[in-house]
Parts: C-alpha cells; sequence; structure tokens
C-alpha cells in the first residue's frame, strides 16, 4: 500500500459505524480492503525472486502511473474554460467531460482491478457476509476513484484559485463529488445493463471495446476539439439559454456552482442544487440497495456459466468454420509450406480472438481514422477537391493516408509477440521443429494479410470511384511499400516467436519504437511523393521494395533456435 | 449422533440441464468421505452447495442443523475449503495472504500469523514466507491453498484434489494429517480422481455418476457388493458405458497401418 492508499483508507473507514448499521464487519471490510489496495499496487511479476524482493522498493509504481495519466486527463479538462465567458457554460462543459472522463476510465479499471473473478474462488468461500463484500467492492472502487480524482481536480483547482474564482472553490468541490457518484451510477447501470444483453463471459470482451472507444474518444477529443474551437470560441455562447437543458444533468453541477459563485439564489438555481444533491444519492443508493446486489450474484456465475455456454449453437460454428476454410485456402495461396501456413494460421486466430491483442492494437484503427478525417474534414484546405485533383497538396494528402495507415500493421507487429498465454508456446519448443523461421514469416504474413492488405482494399474501394484509375499504381506501390516496411520491421523486431513473451516484457520502448518505425514509413512516403508522376522511378522503387521483402523473409526464414528469445525455456 | 452433514432429495440445475439429481447422505462427524465419480459426474457442484457457493438447488442441505440455504456466511465459517483451481491473490506473500484468510475467518490476528507461521514451516515453506507467491512452483502455491483452508481449525474440511502438484513427502503430510484431524472429531470430505488415495484415506466412499449417487460405503461393502478388489475397477465398473479396453483399442486403431518411425 502506498501513503495515499493508507490515508484514503483512515479516511473511509472514519464512517465504520454507518457500515455497521449496515450490518458489515469492519474488521473483515479491513483486511479485504488492505490486501486489495495491497494487489493493486504490486504488477505480478513474473521475473524471479531476487528481482520480485528488490521490486519491493518500487511498489508505488502503478498507483503512481495511474495517478499521473490522471493528471493528463486533469490538465485537458482546462480546455472547457476556453470555450466561453460565460461561468455555467464553462463548468457545464467541464462536468459533462470530467463525468465522462470519469466513466470511460473507471469502466476499464473495473474490470482490470476492481472486479477479479479470483474473489469469487477465495473470498465467497469465507464466511464474508453479503453487506461487507458489496461495501468492499463500493469501497474499493470508491478508494480508487479517489486516487483518480484528486490528480484529475487539481490542475482545474490551481487554475480557479489563479483566476481568483475562490468563491467557487468550495462548492465545486462538492459538486464534483456529486458528479463522481453519479459517474459511479452510470457505470453500474452500463454494466447491469451489459450483464441483461450478454453472459457474463462475453462480459470482459464488451468492456474491452468500452476501453478502445475510450482512447479514440480521447485521442481524437484532443486532435479535433481544438480545431472546432476556433470556431465557437468567438461566439460567447449561453449555454443556460438552451431549451432542455436542464434535463442534462452536467448543467446542474454547474448552474449550482454558478449559484454559490454569483450569491444568486432564484427558483431554478434552486432547483438545480437539489437535482445535483439528490439524485446523485439517490442514485447511489439505488446501486447499493438494488443494483449492486444483483451484480455481484451475476458475476459469481461467471464460472459456473461456463457449463452452459459449450451448448452453443451448431450453426454459428458451421459458419465460422466455412469462413474459416475460405481463410485456410487464401492463406495457402500465400504462405510456403505447411509450417509456415500453420504459423499464419496460428497467429491468424490468435490475433482475432485474444482479448489483450484487440484492445492493443485496435485503438490504432481509431487513430488512423480520427488523422485520416482531420486531412480530410479541415474546412480551410478544401482537401477532397485537392485530392481529386492530384495537386501538388492533393498528391501529399494521399501519400499522407496510404503511410500513416502503417501505424496499425507497426502497432500489430508491436504486439504479435506477447500473450497472457505466453507459456502456451512451449509446445514449439517441444515439437520437433527444425527451426522457428517459418513459424515467424507466416505470422508476419498473417499481420499482412490481417491489417495491411484490408487498408489497401479499403483505399482502392473510396479511392477508385473518387480519384479513377489513376490512383491504382500508387496504391499498388503503396501495398509493396507497406509490405517491404513491415518485413523490415519484423527483421529487427519479430526474432521471437508469435505469442511466446509475457505481456511485461513489452512496455515503454515500444513508444519510442513505433515513432522510430512510422518516420521510416514516411521516409518510403517521400521517396514515393517525390516521384509521384515519374514512372519509371516508381517502378524501380517497387523493385526495391520487392527485393528487401524478399531478403528480409528469407533471413527470417533461416532464424535459428539459438536467435529466438524464449522464456519458457526456464 | 445428529449427522453434521445431511443432504436431502438434493436437485442441482444448470439451465435444462440437471447436474444432481436427488442425492440424499448423511454424514457423521469424525469420518472421512471420499466423494468420487467421472468428470461431469457433479461433484464440485455438490461441494459449492455445502459451501454455500450456490444458492439456487431444491432439497434441503444443513451443515451441522444450520441451513445452507437460510445462513451460508455462519456453515461457510465451520468449513475450511480447499478449492480444486489454485487461486491465490499471489502477488501477495503467503503470510500476507493466510492473515488476510485468518480475518476472514475472524481469527484474532496474533492466532493467524502464529498459525500461518507454524504451518508454512511444517510444509517447509518458512524461507519463503516473505516472498510473492507469483513466483511459487505449482506445489508450493498448493500448499498455502491448503493451509488457507486449515487455518481456522474447521469442523468440516471439504478438500478438492488436494494433492494435486504435491511432492510424495507432502502427500504423506497431508495423508497423515486427515488421520489426525478424522480422529479428533474433524469430518473431511474428500474428492479426488486419485483412486488408490481415496481407498486407503476414507472411511467411507461415495461414487456419484451423472449427478445420481451410485455407490455409497465402506471399501470393504463396496468390493463385497460390487465383486472387484480395487476401487479403480469398482470405479470403471459402476460409471463406465463401454469396456475400457474398447477405448484403448480405439486410440491404438486411430495410427492405422503407421507403426512408428523405427
Amino acid at each position: 500500500m502506498t501513503v495515499f492508499d493508507k490515508i484514503f483508507l483512515r479516511l473511509f473507514l472514519l464512517f465504520a459505524p454507518l457500515y455497521r448499521r449496515m450490518n458489515v464487519d469492519i474488521n473483515h471490510l479491513k483486511a479485504i480492503l488492505t490486501a486489495k489496495l495491497t494487489i493493486d499496487n504490486r504488477r505480478p511479476s513474473t521475473f524471479n525472486q531476487m528481482q520480485s524482493r528488490q521490486e519491493k522498493k518500487e511498489l508505488n509504481r502503478a498507483t503512481l502511473s495511474t495517478m499521473s495519466s490522471a493528471l493528463v486527463m486533469g490538465l485537458l479538462l482546462l480546455i472547457s474554460f476556453a470555450i466561453s465567458q460565460d461561468m455555467t457554460t464553462r463548468l457545464t462543459v467541464w462536468f459533462s467531460m470530467f463525468i465522462f472522463i470519469l466513466a470511460s476510465t473507471l469502466i476499464s479499471d473495473f474490470t482490470a482491478v476492481l472486479i477479479d473473478i479470483k474473489d469469487n474462488m477465495i473470498i465467497l468461500p469465507k464466511p464474508v457476509n453479503d453487506a461487507t463484500f458489496v461495501t468492499y467492492r463500493l469501497l474499493h472502487i470508491t478508494i480508487h476513484i479517489t486516487k483518480i480524482l484528486l490528480p484529475m481536480l487539481l490542475p482545474t483547482l490551481v487554475f480557479l484559485l489563479v483566476k481568483g474564482e475562490v468563491a467557487v472553490l468550495i462548492p465545486f468541490l462538492a459538486m464534483a463529488f456529486m458528479a463522481t457518484l453519479f459517474a459511479v451510477f452510470l457505470i453500474n447501470a452500463v454494466y447491469i445493463l451489459i450483464l441483461k444483453i450478454t453472459t457474463p463471459e462475453k462480459f470482459k470482451s464488451i468492456i474491452s471495446y468500452f476501453q478502445i472507444g475510450f482512447a479514440i474518444v480521447i485521442f481524437g477529443a484532443y486532435q479535433l476539439l481544438p480545431r472546432f474551437m476556433d470556431m465557437t470560441a468567438v461566439g460567447d455562447l449561453q449555454i443556460s439559454g438552451l431549451k432542455y437543458i436542464r434535463l442534462y444533468p452536467p448543467f446542474w453541477f454547474a448552474e449550482a456552482c454558478e449559484a454559490f459563485r454569483s450569491f444568486s439564489f432564484g427558483n431554478m438555481q434552486i432547483l438545480s442544487i437539489a437535482l445535483s444533491v439528490l439524485i446523485p444519492l439517490l442514485s447511489i443508493i439505488l446501486v447499493i440497495k438494488y443494483l449492486a446486489p444483483s451484480f455481484t450474484q451475476k458475476l459469481s456465475l461467471i464460472n459456473s456459466s461456463a457449463v452452459e455456454i459449450k451448448n452453443a449453437s451448431p450453426e454459428k460454428d458451421n459458419l465460422s468454420k466455412k469462413r474459416f476454410a475460405l481463410t485456410e485456402y487464401m492463406a495457402g495461396k500465400i504462405t510456403n509450406g505447411e509450417k509456415e501456413l500453420m504459423g499464419f494460421l496460428f497467429t491468424w486466430k490468435m490475433m482475432g480472438r485474444s482479448r489483450e491483442f484487440k484492445i492493443k492494437v485496435f485503438p490504432s484503427f481509431g487513430y488512423v481514422l480520427v488523422i485520416f478525417l482531420l486531412i480530410i474534414l479541415d474546412q480551410k484546405t478544401r482537401p477532397l477537391a485537392e485530392i481529386i485533383s492530384l495537386s501538388a497538396k492533393g498528391r501529399m494528402f494521399i501519400i499522407l493516408l496510404i503511410y500513416f495507415s502503417s501505424l496499425i500493421s507497426i502497432t500489430a507487429l508491436a504486439q504479435i509477440s506477447y500473450s497472457d498465454k505466453s507459456k502456451a508456446s512451449w509446445i514449439f519448443n517441444a515439437s520437433p521443429l527444425e527451426s522457428p523461421g517459418n513459424i515467424i514469416t507466416g505470422a508476419l504474413k498473417s499481420v499482412i494479410a490481417g491489417f495491411v492488405f484490408p487498408l489497401f482494399l479499403l483505399f482502392a474501394l473510396f479511392g477508385i470511384p473518387v480519384i479513377g484509375p489513376r490512383i491504382v499504381p500508387h496504391l499498388v506501390i503503396g501495398f509493396v511499400n507497406l509490405i517491404a516496411l513491415c518485413s523490415l520491421l519484423a527483421y529487427f523486431y519479430l526474432r521471437k516467436l508469435p505469442f511466446s513473451q509475457p505481456p511485461s516484457k513489452s512496455g515503454s520502448m515500444n513508444f519510442v519504437n513505433s515513432m522510430l518505425t512510422l518516420a521510416l514509413s514516411f521516409l518510403f512516403g517521400i521517396i514515393h511523393l517525390r516521384f509521384f508522376d515519374k514512372f519509371p522511378a516508381l517502378l524501380v522503387m517497387s523493385l526495391v521494395s520487392i527485393a528487401i521483402t524478399w531478403f528480409f523473409l528469407s533471413t527470417i526464414r533461416k532464424t535459428k533456435w539459438e536467435n529466438v528469445q524464449n522464456q519458457t525455456t526456464q | 449422533m445428529d449427522p453434521i452433514i445431511s443432504i436431502r432429495h438434493l436437485n442441482k440445475y444448470y439451465g435444462p440441464r440437471k447436474v444432481l439429481s436427488d442425492i440424499s447422505i448423511d454424514i457423521s462427524p469424525g469420518q472421512i468421505i471420499g466423494y468420487i465419480g467421472p468428470n461431469g459426474a457433479g461433484k464440485s457442484t455438490t461441494v459449492k452447495i455445502l459451501c454455500g457457493l450456490i444458492s439456487d438447488f431444491t432439497g434441503e442441505v444443513l451443515i451441522r442443523n444450520i441451513d445452507v440455504k437460510k445462513n451460508p456466511v455462519e456453515v461457510k465459517s465451520l468449513i475450511g475449503y480447499v478449492p480444486e483451481m489454485a487461486e491465490l491473490y499471489d502477488v501477495l506473500t503467503p503470510l500476507e495472504f493466510l492473515r488476510f484468510i485468518g480475518v476472514l475467518y475472524n481469527l484474532p490476528a496474533e492466532v493467524a500469523a502464529g498459525r500461518a507461521e507454524i504451518m508454512l514451516d511444517a510444509f517447509g515453506l518458512a524461507g519463503n514466507k516473505d516472498q510473492r507467491m507469483d513466483t511459487f512452483s505449482k506445489g508450493m502455491k498448493q500448499k498455502v491453498l491448503i493451509i488457507s483452508g486449515l487455518l481456522h481449525n474447521p469442523e468440516i474440511l471439504i478438500l478438492d484434489e488436494p494433492l494435486s502438484g504435491l511432492d510424495a513427502n507432502s502427500v504423506i503430510i497431508v495423508k497423515d494429517l486427515l488421520d489426525k484431524m478424522a480422529s479428533n472429531g474433524k469430518t473431511i470430505f474428500y474428492c479426488s480422481h486419485m483412486m488408490d488415495i481415496v481407498e486407503k484415506v476414507s472411511d467411507r466412499i461415495i461414487l456419484i455418476n451423472e449427478g445420481k449417487v451410485v455407490a455409497d460405503g465402506t471399501f470393504e461393502e463396496l468390493k463385497m457388493k460390487e465383486g472387484d478388489n480395487t476401487l479403480e475397477k469398482i470405479f470403471a465398473h459402476l460409471t463406465a458405458d463401454e469396456s475400457l479396453t474398447g477405448a484403448s483399442e480405439k486410440l491404438i486403431n486411430a495410427f492405422g497401418n503407421d507403426h512408428g518411425n523405427k
């Protein structure tokens, strides 16, 4: 536990008499929370015992990194103060963003940190009553939220202080607290809804799509909002003038703050204050009394419902079997030999089914999409017209679109070696496989088939009708270049079997590497742009790319066991 | 004497599938019950019901005259449960974990810590008590798991495949321990697939198949009744549809005419 955890735990246990009245066993509660907070701070260490002993000194890392990313989010919230002159409007935007960011952060933390299925096996068989269990979950969540909340509020508090808005500080903090309760209620509602429409088994995958969506929205907001702000900054928007604004919860919090700030308590202000206090309190009581118990009960079914899942519909199985037969056929065409085919299919299935791979890779689709929108929606340059006429600017946009899309395959390549189930790769070592090279080239081809080819299909689908057949050679060259890029990357980074490394080994260097490789991708792009209408030069370029691909593929194919870094042999 | 565990007309469905069908068992204190059956027979479900983890069953389950459905918390405090899937919070150290478990069983902190230290020492884990368990081998984790079930000195010990991953010496320790606990009046409910061990440790063997009790008695009684001389044979005789040699024939025949490389 960190100092923060200890302080928060003390703080929340001040309400012990209240909990006791709810039939909560305080000793149990304290023990579970202490254990859980300790667990939160310790990342599972897969290293040997010597190292783990050293690691104890750096226990605070997980908490600190959560708190610092919350601080970044907090800085993002300051955007709302640039939007309007009107304080109520600013605060409404602030509370909207605040509730959104908090709810989205928590929705992913809930599964990763707060809903531990191990609880079912470890805590439920112990004589812990339901009230204690529910309260533990709620308090664990609350402490976790507080850890995010404080750094998130800090920038705004400093801002308000600097601006001399001292009068609003206390009501603002109170309203932020209420808004937090409201966000928790929202998450619970979403969770209950998801559990209603799906099985607990699929629950985690659905939540992970939320995570992906959140990453994309944050990135998109960060990129796009400043642009749209240029347009709105002029108009001094008054949000209280909107007709149905009173139905919008963030507005209550904002108006309540403003009421205290300007010390004006009209009927409407009183209503907002009442709503902003009552609704969060009522909804949180609803959560504790009705939603949470049924929720934990449902979650505890996660193990037993696995039995039912086996009775899935045979038609669905048949359909996916047919679809897979097609993949297998296509894979046979582009791979060389059975080992490579096996590597391809193995990687293909793992990419499609492993949740952690999707969480890491799918957001890059969103980033690419956001960048595309950024380019295409820019009002000043009228990019579409430029692209259609293939003017100098239009060419640059095309090159940018094509080569920026490599971010997706780069991310996929960077992730392909890592898996939670890395230990299962013993099978490669145990089997009489002469060399791992073919498996790796199979994996590489799988990434190309899954993350490069479909994009170019999309480009063609949109590009040919819009720009005409003139674009085709550029798409072909772009495709060939990106394949060369992937082979080159694979040569440097992919000297490991697919899904054979524990995820803890993928780390901070990934970001730097991605940026470097993205730069490399742009180098291809610049050359492509330089010779945009010199066809013979482009032909030479693609021949060079094909040669690069061939060279690296055959080098990778010769990879020996000694070259493969492996974890499982220890 | 009142039975310590009394199961009456227990039925349990998962969706439309019936997993337990009219099970009635009485168990007296001080017995070691070997609870066996093929995969999917309903062993784990029975265990979870006894532990108060599943409440949507029909029939009555009383643990020392306490209704599991009505008062699961009280029942849980009487039971020490060692589940089959060794789930631990493995970023904790054994001592941290066991102290935590001690509080959940309402043991005073010093009692829990004292017992935990002694028990870890007895299993040869004294040197590892402050190391995180994510570095532990399967056997070491299993030992901690067994200790976590024993820590509060439970009336009833429910063990689901408790010896998995343990080395031969630890197996001897645990088997000895079970005997000693039974002679101290503890009741032990032992689920396992290892027939030779069940045969040796159990005072009474209950065999279930497809959710029904198909045999119940001491090993001697079962031998007399079924006419086989090992539990393995009795088990096969009562639960296998077709002959097991038929199945191994099938496995061998899967190779076809391939007689191997050499």
